[in-house]
């Protein structure tokens, strides 16, 4: 019996010790980075030497911030987020409504098709998808052909509408709504609901920690966007922070303290909202693709 | 149910045309003049708004914008991005009037036909003759000058005075040939009880180590490439020499990747001399002012000649350029005496041009000597489209060489043999 709970004991000790490894490993990186963003030039270049700063330059924060118009940059990058999820939610909600209950030809043709899309990365569609936003008619002094103007080259909306569907989140979305058993959609019906009213009534009320996890999701992949702005926008007062964060590195040399500054300012929006949205987030990611 | 769908639809088109217009008013093609007939320019330059080079360039613009009644409109594209960026814009047909470029790009620009020859502008060009030659050189490509090199970034040579002192060397002379600074390499040398150096006698660096091949290699009296024939040259008596030699220097040092020039020994107080890009050490000496009395430079050591390897930054006209006479006025503006002797003194970076050096070197005479003496002798990369193939190869050649995987000659074969295959 004592060997049991010896044995128990160790158990739990190896346990905690390996997670405890894990989170530090996790959580090395942000150190080094609250320490780099701390310390003088001079203190860089001295390596491991100057591990800890000898004084925390909390200054740093602020010579970072006064290298461009960060409030701007701040703003721009807000809008294009706020407006890419919210769409974003929307359309892949309604999208995964339709693929996990309504019955049309080719539905899964069509969903396999749009699965598809999740196997190819930006990098690749980068180009014709720009050509698209530059030909787009009647916009950015275009034709009715998409010739003669820009499109929506250096627009927020070039930048937006690419990213506001995703095969992964219409996946995300039918997956869990799969979940919901569908007698709930047969007493809708009976009482008389259309399916989009079976959705706005029954679908987005029980669909908000999914909502949640997509939103959160949606928000840090548009907010650290960087290659689709940098194509699109070819005017300095629509960089948005991560083109900003360009200002602290030069062809052969960065400024490192001043990056990493900026870069803690960054990542503090997208902190806040885990921490807010944590609880639907775990739920969401939990519950998805579970079936009743 | 019609009603829904009509309302549906709007809000649909109510959505696209808000998102169309919200940007920052420059929906129109952006080169075209505005409705007084004021024309306008685009112009791209690599880097950032508030690095070395942008505040000069920006009071450029402005007062450009001023003299000229012509609207300036410029973007900073990062260093990194500046392919990805330029590749998609020409297929846009959206390209700026005028591209700042580095020496790495220029030929697959021309090969891509993103560039064009600057000749008749060149003839009647006053700064012509100010220009260093080299430099003209360099942005010049089967008879067409393709480029204007406006700001040059060479590697020059660098060495620890105190550490010359501590090994007996005079700190005042740096090594005059090849031979002795083979010698000076092993005296300066540190190395720890297994062999292991500690602190370099020379920097070579076992990574991306071509900037110094390429400089070894002109001043051993030949190339890897002959130009004129456009084929790969790896396999000559001089090359084999300049490999060997390489290798020797090899040994006094510790290992360092090139392409991280944080971690270049000479400012990591581990390395006693070598090649570093002018840029990285004067960053260094200005973050750290107490080292600044303990380094001696030196534009290179010869070998059978005197040779710098000088990377350049160039204004070119993209062949998108809708009012080329006015794309060609911005680069002689750009390139003009005025606005580099602001560059100099606002931001203390050299100069492609005669007429600035003197300016510069004034600044801080030691340093900006060298600098400006390697200018003189500085050459780039071959002058061929293959040549970032040719980057790699030398680089996988020297690594296989360093590491003992093959002889020098074997490696020059195996570079010889892929660059072969790759300009069939």
């Amino acid at each position: 019996m004592k060997s049991y709970h010896l044995q128990k004991t160790c158990n739990k000790i190896c346990m905690k010790t390996i997670f405890i490894l894990i989170a530090l490993i996790v959580v090395f990186p942000f150190v080094i980075m609250v320490l780099t963003a701390l310390k003088s030039n001079q203190e860089i270049t001295q390596g491991l030497s100057a591990f800890f700063p000898k004084k925390l330059l909390f200054s740093n924060f602020i010579e970072a911030m006064k290298k461009g118009d960060w409030v701007r940059y701040f703003i721009n990058t807000a809008i294009i987020t706020v407006v890419t999820v919210s769409l974003s939610l929307v359309i892949n909600s309604l999208a995964g409504y339709a693929f996990a209950r309504m019955r049309f030809r080719g539905k899964n043709t069509l969903f396999y098709c749009a699965m598809v899309g999740m196997m190819l990365p930006m990098q690749v569609i980068m180009i014709p998808v720009f050509l698209q936003i530059k030909e787009i008619p009647l916009l950015g002094g275009n034709d009715i052909w998409g010739n003669g103007g820009i499109g929506l080259v250096n627009n927020y909306a070039g930048v937006i509408l690419p990213l506001i569907a995703h095969p992964f989140g219409v996946f995300l979305c039918r997956q869990f709504f799969m979940g919901f058993p569908k007698e709930l959609d047969e007493a809708a019906k009976i009482d008389g609901c259309s399916p989009l009213q079976i959705y706005l009534r029954l679908y987005l009320p029980m669909g908000v920690p999914i909502f949640a996890t997509l939103g959160l999701l949606k928000f840090v992949d548009t907010w650290n966007q960087y290659t689709w702005p940098l194509l699109v926008f070819n005017d300095p007062k629509m960089n948005t922070v991560q083109l900003a964060l360009n200002a602290f590195k030069g062809e052969t040399t960065t400024e490192w303290n001043y990056l990493m500054a900026a870069t803690i300012l960054i990542i503090l929006p997208i902190l806040i909202l885990f921490i807010f949205l944590q609880k639907y987030f775990v739920q969401g990611i939990a519950t998805t693709g579970m079936k009743d | 149910m019609k009603k829904r769908r009509l309302f549906a639809f709007s809000t649909a088109l109510l959505m696209v045309l808000s998102m169309a217009s919200c940007n920052s008013g420059s929906s129109v093609n952006s080169k075209e003049n505005d409705s007084e007939g004021q024309k306008t320019i685009e112009v791209w330059s690599r880097g950032n708004e508030t690095d070395s080079h942008g505040p000069s360039l920006v009071k450029a613009f402005k007062d450009y914008e001023k003299e000229n009644n012509v609207k300036v409109k410029y973007q900073f594209i990062p260093h990194d991005d500046a392919p990805t960026k330029w590749n998609a814009a020409f297929a846009s047909s959206t390209a700026p009037d005028v591209m700042d470029i580095g020496i790495v790009h220029m030929m697959e620009r021309i090969n891509l036909k993103h560039i064009v020859p600057l000749n008749d502008y060149v003839e009647n060009w006053e700064g012509k003759d100010d220009i260093y030659p080299s430099m003209l050189d360099l942005g010049t490509y089967k008879d067409n000058i393709y480029a204007i090199a406006h700001f040059p970034d060479p590697q020059i040579f660098a060495y620890r005075k105190d550490k010359f002192e501590e090994a007996g060397l005079d700190p005042n002379s740096p090594p005059e040939d090849w031979d002795q600074m083979l010698e000076y390499a092993e005296k300066l040398t540190v190395k720890d009880d297994n062999g292991k150096v500690t602190f370099a006698g020379f920097t070579m660096p076992t990574q991306a180590a071509r900037f110094v091949a390429n400089i070894m290699i002109r001043q051993n009296g030949s190339l890897f490439v002959d130009e004129e024939n456009n084929t790969p040259n790896m396999v000559t008596k001089e090359a084999i020499e300049t490999f060997e030699y390489m290798n020797e220097l090899h040994k006094y040092t510790t290992v360092f990747d090139n392409n991280k020039t944080d971690t270049h020994p000479l400012i990591n107080d581990s390395g006693a001399m070598g090649y570093i890009p002018n840029g990285v050490l004067s960053n260094y000496l200005k973050n750290n002012p107490d080292m600044k009395d303990k380094f001696g430079f030196a534009s290179n050591v010869p070998g059978k000649e005197s040779a710098a390897w000088c990377g350049v930054w160039f204004y070119t006209m993209t062949s998108q350029a809708d009012d080329k006479d006015l794309a060609w006025d911005m680069i002689s503006y750009l390139t003009s005496t005025d606005v580099l002797t602001n560059r100099v003194e606002e931001s203390g970076l050299p100069a492609t041009f005669k007429s600035v050096s003197d300016n510069f070197i004034e600044k801080n005479p030691e340093i900006n000597k060298a600098i400006m003496d390697a200018v003189e002798i500085g050459a780039g990369n071959p002058k061929v489209s293959w040549a970032t193939v040719y980057e790699q190869e030398l680089d996988a050649a020297l690594e296989s060489m360093f590491y003992g995987e093959k002889s020098p000659e074997e490696a020059l074969e195996t570079a010889q043999e892929n660059l072969l295959k790759e300009t069939k």
